[in-house]
């Protein structure tokens, strides 16, 4: 075993092998993310059935799309010098591998990791696309994410599957199609697949929908200097509810509050790439992935990225407010921050209103609600019970069971009976002879005692610095205690570090107490 | 602290906390350079909350678990020692090698816990802040992650 000690120092010796340049710019907020082209518009919205009817409408308020016009792709894999590498990229091993032997080409196998490219697909070729190889052919398949890394804007086995679809394979794994599927293209009417329909890469026919898809992911371009490789283009993933109208495109609104991964083909040639556009039904308990109900393809579009304005929406009700977002050309993921006493309507958003984005950027909104199944009346009131108590008043209601932690750490249990003797509350460790309950603390101190949430931040002091953490922290709460809300008493903030203190309460359902910590000072 | 305060003070320690949590070195600065970009953005809030270091690395964690499409073998790029020094550099350097290798090695809970708590230097309590875990469950996870790197660098050295 490695004492704490030791281990600061093998930490440190850890630490000191890394070189870090001495100086770097300081940092700008935060970049936005791909730009993307966009206009504000508002459509209507049809939302039925198992899965989603998608339809599209018109608004008089709406601008008028940028001037963007169809591209497409110039070459493909029919183009590239003959005998030379394939585009097998995002291909599973076997298919890649036979198609190569088809070809007279001899494969190697090796093994990597990557977000992007799932377990058991094709992440790399050696040589690369396009170049004739003089032994055999390197295959990377991937093993998905390292084991020490964690991605996101990757992609999931259920987004590739639907990528095999769009290149007219048989998809690997299942793409969790619901039993009907609304496509549109391009604005236009929905049409809607069955389940079997949808997994049929028949129905996805050159021209239609996946397969506009396909044929950007198929599209090659030729190396800028001989001997190198060609291009290719490459997908990227992007969560969250679109803006309304990107690229030129205006999609179909909707009703329902729907997961959506947005899967784009990025393409030099184009401001926007080919995309689709998942809607996934948000699984019941919210794990994993839901159903598809609907896919909403554009095809590559030319034009200019346009800047927007955001939106002040802070205040509006979430549907509210996520409709100005998209409305303004924006995408839009919201966070509900689980609190007492929560804030109305969007708390905050990033970026802050008035700031100037590129349409498609994702703007982050935090709302608030009250934490599922707590209490916060009953820690309210109980709170109060206790500090009347301490000063002289009538005892508080008691749980059955009532732990008393000092520091954090677990001291002993009282039945209700007993955790209404005031002297029982003195659980001092066993080393002191002497030592303060939490109601000694609250009688003893002068001056109007403040509170505030375990979700709240420190006091703010009168010269604008924050209050510091002057309490102690003897361990660890006992189970059950760390996740539950509570509420926070603690002394005027003028008091000096080594007279601060904090009390902690929480109640049951019926807002009985059912423990007290003591954080002394350190 | 100002935000330029805090960045001249902390930064190189955020760099290499990043490549103990697991980012490659190459990349390090850049997660950082994210990291502190996205506190710059809330960094009323990082100054108000009770443990600035333990937001902080709770940023950087998830900025680390953002980054996207990282190309990454695994492998510590630090195999070969660098020259010269005191025996004392040496050994150090050797003992900081394997203990880079060895947080390679062991899995992404158990690193965590050691960088925040050994070498970020937080408290139980902040440290389960950082991480979102019961500050008992950091204890117990600090415990069986030092017999693992115990377990890990008997078997680097008995190897060499």
């Amino acid at each position: 075993m490695i004492h704490e000690d030791e281990a600061r120092r093998l930490l440190q010796s850890a630490a000191d092998t890394i070189d870090v340049t001495s100086t770097a710019p300081l940092p700008e907020p935060a970049p936005r993310r791909t730009p993307w082209l966009a206009a504000a518009a508002a459509l209507v919205v049809l939302g039925a059935g198992a899965g989603i009817a998608l339809g599209v409408g018109g608004d008089d308020d709406a601008a008028a799309p940028p001037a963007t016009q169809r591209t497409d792709s110039t070459q493909t894999a029919d183009d590239l010098p003959e005998g030379s590498v394939p585009p097998v990229l995002g291909m599973m091993v076997d298919d890649a591998k036979a198609e190569l032997e088809a070809q007279g080409l001899t494969v190697r196998l090796e093994t990597g990791y990557d977000c992007l490219y799932t377990d058991g697909r094709v992440m790399e070729t050696e040589p690369g696309l396009g170049l004739v190889p003089d032994g055999a052919v390197t295959l990377t398949i991937s093993q998905g994410i390292a084991p020490n890394v964690q991605c996101s804007g990757g992609l999931w086995e259920e987004d590739w599957a639907i990528l095999d679809l769009a290149q007219g394979r048989a998809p690997a794994d299942d793409p969790g199609f619901a039993p009907e599927v609304s496509v549109v293209v391009d604005g236009g009417a929905a049409t809607t697949l069955t389940r079997a329909q949808a997994l049929d890469p028949a129905t996805w026919t050159p021209g239609s929908g996946l397969a506009i898809v396909g044929a950007a992911l198929d599209a090659v371009r030729p190396p800028a200097e001989d001997g190198d490789a060609w291009q290719k283009a490459q997908v990227s993933s992007r969560f969250g509810l679109p803006p309304l109208t990107e690229c030129g495109i205006t999609r179909p609104g909707s009703e329902a509050d729907l997961d959506v991964t947005t899967l784009s083909v990025d393409s030099r040639d184009q401001a926007c790439g080919a995309a689709v556009q998942v809607y996934r039904q948000p699984p019941p308990d919210h794990r994993g992935l839901g159903e598809v109900v609907a896919l909403v393809v554009r095809s590559p579009q030319t034009g200019s990225v346009e800047k927007v304005e955001v939106p002040d929406v802070r205040g509006l009700r979430k549907d509210d407010a996520r409709e100005a977002i998209i409305a303004a050309g924006l995408a839009v993921t919201t966070n509900t921050e689980r609190r007492c006493d929560p804030g109305t309507g969007v708390t905050q958003q990033t970026p802050k209103p008035g700031a100037s984005a590129a349409g498609g950027d994702v703007v982050h909104l935090a709302l608030q609600a009250e934490p599922k199944g707590a209490n916060c009346a009953g820690l309210s009131k109980a709170a109060n019970d206790l500090l009347t108590w301490a000063r002289g008043g009538a005892a508080p209601r008691f749980a059955d069971q009532v732990t008393l932690m000092r520091g954090y750490a677990e001291t002993g249990t009282l039945s209700a009976a007993e955790a209404a003797g005031k002297g029982n509350w003195r659980n001092c460790p066993p080393a002191i002879s002497f030592c303060l309950s939490a109601l000694d603390a609250i009688a003893d101190t002068d001056g109007p005692i403040q509170r505030r949430w375990d979700t709240d931040n420190m006091p703010q002091l009168d010269d604008g610095r924050y209050l510091v953490d002057c309490t102690a922290d003897l361990g660890g709460l006992p189970d059950g205690f760390y996740d539950a809300t509570r509420i926070h008493l603690y002394p005027p903030s003028s008091l000096p570090c080594n007279q601060q203190w904090e009390v902690s309460v929480w109640v049951d359902e019926t807002g009985a107490i059912t423990g007290v910590n003591y954080a002394p000072p350190r | 602290m100002e935000f330029s305060e805090y960045v001249a003070i902390r930064r190189a320690r955020l760099v290499r906390s990043a490549v103990l949590l697991g980012c490659p070195e190459a990349d390090a600065e850049d997660v950082v350079q994210t990291a502190l970009s996205r506190a710059l953005r809330a960094w009323r809030k990082v100054q108000r909350a009770d443990s600035p270091d333990a937001y902080m690395q709770r940023i950087l964690l998830n900025t680390l678990r953002d980054t996207r499409r990282r190309r990454w073998s695994g492998e510590i790029p630090t195999e070969t020692l660098p020259d010269g020094g005191s025996p004392d550099d040496t050994q150090r350097q050797t003992d900081g090698v394997a203990v880079r290798q060895a947080l390679a090695a062991m899995s992404s809970e158990h690193r965590e816990v050691l960088v925040l708590r050994f070498y970020a230097d937080l408290s139980e309590r902040d440290t389960a802040l950082a991480l979102g875990l019961a500050p008992g469950t950091v204890k117990s996870r600090t415990s069986r992650a030092l017999t693992a790197l115990a377990a890990t660098l008997d078997v680097t050295r008995s190897a060499r």
